[in-house]
């Protein structure tokens, strides 16, 4: 599995990529602009994303718009919405309006509560059918 | 003639019941210049005329028709009205005579009388008139004023009998004028006094009102009223009830207390907090800083060190809120003790060393020689200003240098810290200072900060009688200058310029090092210690400029300059001083005898004793060991860097990865060089892939992915 680690927080992006590195092949970006490079990057090679962790407070682009932009361009690859990339957006407590924001109008498929343990994100893999 | 309008006439009106003495009198008034309004008979037409015509005087007869005679008509006038009456009669007999007294008369004419005598008798008449009018109205205006007094008010005779009393004194004392008009002042106000009102009036006193009817708190005072000849004539009290001030007060004083107590409260609860929030935080830094140390393999050390940074910035924040808390509480203490002002700036240095470093940023420190060896004040808080100043400075700076200068005023310090950063734009020279206020959040995602560091800054500055200022470097860096008054330690001399080396003169002293500010700085100190400064330059290809490296008594160099610039230095025998940035990677070319370290910011004293070491005859790594080849302990799990020339050379002429290789240090280069080369897609896009590598951590695959770098990106590169 492919999993892309947004994450401006060295400290978390650290501890989410020894976590995810178990089950698949992690690359980790520090910010929005990154993300939607990487995003299309993968594509250009043929071996596309399976899953995003993204996290809403980023400097230079923050969450919501580069979930904006990865839905665009998944779009204008003639991606069905039912084939979308998973994205799970990763969030301090203190703004759940944030999180609903993005749930409700950004299509993001899911969100974790920060601090993130593997308990957390092995739950959620495991409740959008990507892992067993 | 005249009246109190010089333009109009006087009007008068004629009581007198002969005809013929009437028309006489009409016309020698006439003549006169008076205007006559009317003539009657009869004392009640008199009345009723003078009352509906208001006539500025009357001339009454006093005997005349009817039943009312002329006085008692003049008294009925004067019950309605104030009208002169003046008498023209024959009578003078003395029953007439007390009658008419009694009436208030204006004058008395006797028949028969001379024309002037009446004009005269006239014109005085109503001239008092007018002046009793006036009287009149200024005692009313008087008693009006005393009564809209919003104190109470009691004037005596000199004898201390009562003379007049306000209402609003009336009402204070609860009793009735009537009843205190001739009583003694002391009975009708029986006043205790208290002493002196703090109301900051001279003769103000307060004291207490005691009557059987009520009893009340008062400020009063009691002056004396003269006449033009200074003269005592009577006295004047004025007083009013204060209890309600007085329970003001009170309320004041409590809430002052309350507001105390509160504030005891909160200072004890910051320095209990202050205790429970450190001490787990104390274990978590040490026992995480002695794993670090234990473990063997780099991705053990590298988590470890994450917990410690973490909770190091935690500790940072703490501090810094606990710090603003206590200004504002007002409970932040200065101390003023001796210390030592050299070892002050290093210390400063040492916490933002590995940061600073890890940037590849030059350090430097500038002391003045004039400046007093130890000086009195706070030395913590001076090195936590510096330090502040220092960490922003790193924060904000991606190549080039951070630099601490020292510059004695005299009377105080003033130390400066200065970079080659991105700069403040002026206008937000203020805003910077400000509670909160932060220049780019987005570096406080890097760095953490709650914005209130230089806020506590300024504000520790201005405790001690200082203050913080900030401009713009003329390269575009900041410049920010620290100026505090101090004193000199008692028996301290000062710094001074270190002496020349004896046996040292001449000594050919090599410098090779990148970074002018560091050379320049070095040249100085050789200089100054008698021996002999040449610079070694050596670009790509081109000739040496001081010839060989041979013969030189000592060499100083840097990490990046050996990588760089080829082998030159291994075919030296000179003794080697390597001033680096900490983490750098001593190449094997030099990791030979005869080398000694040292940690940039170039420690003074350090390099004295080891210039002088070696000069008069000691082996370098003596030298070394007696001052510290601090190279390990320094660095405590520090991953070691490679030159960025290194790893620019791994991706433009292939090459292998050494062991000790820096992920980080590497995805910081690649980070650079894809910002540098934005839009040029046959670059950027493969730097990205090989960021990406990096931060997999990837060993393999990266040096697989280095090897398969298209031609054209290496081109791109080198050129």
């Amino acid at each position: 599995m492919r999993i892309l680690i947004v994450e401006d927080d060295f400290g978390s992006r650290r501890l989410m990529q020894k976590i995810l590195s178990d089950f698949g092949t992690c690359d980790v970006v520090v910010d929005g602009e990154e993300a939607v490079q990487a995003f299309q990057l993968a594509w250009e090679e043929n071996s596309p994303y399976h899953v995003v962790f993204l996290d809403i407070m980023m400097p230079k682009m923050d969450g919501h718009e580069a979930l904006r932009q990865i839905r665009e361009m998944e779009k204008s690859y003639g991606i069905e919405p039912m084939d979308e990339v998973s994205v799970i957006m990763t969030t301090v407590l203190e703004d759940p309006k944030n999180v609903v924001e993005a749930y409700n109008k950004g299509g993001a498929t899911s969100y974790i509560v920060k601090p993130v343990d593997r308990q957390k994100i092995e739950q959620e893999l495991k409740n959008l059918k990507l892992v067993e | 003639m005249t009246s109190k309008n010089t333009n109009e006439k006087s009007r008068i009106l004629i009581v007198e019941d002969e005809s013929v003495v009437a028309l006489d009198l009409k016309n020698r008034l006439q003549r006169i210049g008076y205007e006559v309004i009317g003539h009657e008979k009869r004392g009640e037409d008199a009345v009723e005329t003078a009352v509906h015509l208001r006539p500025d005087l009357v001339l009454m007869d006093i005997y005349l028709a009817g039943t009312m005679d002329g006085i008692e008509a003049a008294a009925a006038i004067g019950r309605s009205c104030s009208i002169p009456v003046v008498y023209v009669t024959a009578y003078t007999d003395d029953k007439t005579l007390e009658r008419a007294k009694v009436t208030e008369a204006f004058g008395y004419i006797i028949k028969p009388y001379r024309e002037r005598e009446l004009q005269i008798t006239i014109e005085m008449a109503i001239y008092k008139h007018e002046l009793e009018s006036k009287l009149e109205a200024e005692r009313i205006w008087s008693e009006s004023t005393l009564s809209a007094i919003s104190d109470g008010v009691i004037t005596a005779d000199p004898d201390g009998y009562v003379r007049y009393m306000n209402p609003e004194a009336s009402r204070l004392i609860n009793k009735d004028l009537h009843d205190c008009l001739g009583e003694q002042l002391s009975s009708v106000l029986p006043l205790e006094d208290a002493g002196e009102s703090q109301n900051g009036q001279d003769d103000v006193r307060v004291g207490n009102i005691n009557t059987s009817r009520t009893s009340f708190p008062v400020e009063y005072s009691i002056r004396n009223i003269v006449d033009s000849n200074r003269a005592v004539i009577g006295s004047t009290t004025v007083f009013r009830d204060i209890s309600g001030r007085l329970a003001y007060e009170r309320e004041l004083l409590k809430a002052k207390q309350a507001a105390e107590e509160a504030s005891r409260v909160r200072s004890m609860f910051l320095s209990n907090i202050s205790h429970e929030l450190k001490t787990p935080l104390n274990s978590i830094l040490g026992m995480s800083e002695l794993l670090m140390e234990s473990q063997q393999d780099s991705e053990s050390r590298e988590y470890h060190r994450i917990i410690y940074d973490s909770s190091h910035s935690l500790l940072n924040l703490i501090n810094e809120i606990l710090d603003f808390s206590r200004i504002e509480a007002g409970t932040m203490k200065i101390k003023m003790e001796p210390f030592e002002v050299e070892p002050m700036l290093e210390k400063s240095f040492e916490g933002v060393l590995l940061p600073a470093h890890r940037k590849g940023l030059d350090t430097l420190i500038d002391v003045d020689p004039d400046c007093p060896e130890q000086l009195i004040g706070d030395e913590g808080r001076i090195r936590q200003i510096l330090t502040n100043l220092l960490n922003n400075a790193v924060k904000f700076t991606d190549a080039g240098m951070v630099r601490l200068s020292l510059d004695w005023k005299g009377d105080g310090l003033e130390l400066v810290v200065s970079d080659t950063g991105i700069g403040i734009p002026p206008d937000k020279f203020e805003y910077i200072f400000q509670d909160f206020r932060q220049l780019d959040p987005s570096k406080t995602r890097e760095y953490g900060g709650t914005g209130l560091g230089l806020s506590i800054s300024r504000r520790i500055a201005e405790m001690m009688g200082g203050s913080i200022s900030v401009e713009s470097h003329t390269d575009g860096g900041s410049v920010f200058t620290v100026s505090l008054p101090l004193e000199a330690a008692k028996t301290t001399g000062k710094l001074g310029i270190l002496p020349p080396v004896s046996g040292a003169e001449g000594s050919r002293v090599l410098i090779a090092v990148e970074s002018r500010p560091i050379r320049e700085q070095l040249q100085k100190y050789l200089r100054q210690w008698g021996a002999t400064p040449e610079i070694y330059k050596a670009g790509k290809g081109t000739e040496k400029k001081s010839g060989n490296t041979g013969g030189a008594d000592l060499c100083i160099t840097d990490g990046e300059f050996i990588a760089d610039r080829g082998t030159a230095f291994e075919k030296t025998d000179a003794p080697l001083v390597v001033v680096a940035q900490a983490g750098k990677v001593l190449p094997p070319e030099l990791r030979r005898q005869g080398v000694c370290i040292l940690i940039q910011p170039v420690k003074r004293r350090v390099l004295y004793q080891v210039i002088e070491s070696v000069l008069t005859g000691e082996s370098v790594s003596e030298a070394g060991g007696t001052v510290g080849n601090r190279w390990k302990t320094e660095t405590p799990g520090a991953i070691i860097h490679r030159s960025k020339a290194a790893y620019l050379g791994l991706l433009t002429g292939g090459g292998n990865l050494w062991e000790d290789f820096s992920f980080e240090e590497f995805e910081r280069v690649l980070l650079e060089l894809k910002e540098r080369y934005a839009g040029v897609k046959e670059v950027e896009s493969p730097l990205f892939k090989l960021i990406l590598l990096t931060r997999r951590k990837d060993n393999e695959s990266l040096q697989k992915a280095i090897n398969q770098l298209p031609g054209d990106f290496r081109n791109k590169l080198h050129g």
